[in-house]
């Protein structure tokens, strides 16, 4: 699933790196971080991936 | 007195030569300008020219750019609607490639990464729901092997497809 684990970097890159910027934080990463939170939890109930549990 | 006089002659000379220092690390400075946005353009035109060819040359464009690359030149709006204009292809191997560019320039560059955050999230939400796998033939992915740095990756997958 190589376009699955590209989104997970590039969401993990721009969630994490921008939190000196609290306008950014506060528009774009807060609202996105729980419909990326609700994605990734639903993926590792259905995914047998171990790697992806882990990473969850 | 003398002594003076020799200082104040000394001092002169130093400002000369800072200033032509100065001027030679402006004159430097603009031609890497030149060079910066060169490689950006050049990305633009030959790598990243067809989507086949994006997720081919991928390896070569995320080892080659740099936090140089990305600072404001003439083809940096141009660079980002690449980027979007990948992701939002119906190719698989192309979103690959967009996300994995985008992601790059995140690293590299954090007010292009402010400014496209929003948009490249719209891609990257969804694709976590959709399970997909990118076709590759064999010689595309002999290409992509050899293109990347490790080439004892390259040697192992060459084992086991010949396996």
């Amino acid at each position: 699933m190589p376009v699955l684990k590209a989104a997970l970097r590039l969401m993990r890159v721009i969630f994490t790196t921008a939190t000196d910027i609290s306008e950014f934080h506060r528009q774009v990463c807060i609202p996105n971080v729980v419909k990326f939170t609700t994605a990734i939890l639903s993926l590792a109930d259905s995914n047998g991936d171990p790697e992806l549990k882990v990473s969850v | 007195m003398n002594v003076q006089v020799s200082t104040e002659r000394k001092v002169d000379g130093d400002s000369e030569f800072v200033r032509a220092a100065v001027n030679f690390f402006v004159v430097d400075l603009k031609s890497n300008f030149m060079e910066i946005g060169n490689h950006l353009k050049s990305l633009l035109q030959f790598q990243l020219v067809s989507d086949t060819s994006s997720v081919t040359n991928l390896p070569y464009c995320l080892s080659t750019l740099t936090a140089e690359c990305l600072l404001p030149s003439a083809h940096l709006a141009k660079w980002t609607s690449r980027i979007n204009s990948l992701m939002y292809s119906k190719e698989s191997g192309a979103r690959w490639a967009g996300l994995c560019l985008a992601q790059k320039t995140s690293i590299l560059s954090q007010t292009i990464m402010t400014d496209c955050a929003q948009s490249w999230l719209v891609v990257a939400l969804p694709a976590l729901s959709v399970r997909e796998y990118i076709l590759f033939s064999l010689s595309n992915l002999i290409c992509l092997s050899i293109r990347g740095t490790n080439l004892c990756q390259f040697s192992k997958l060459h084992c086991v497809l010949c396996a």
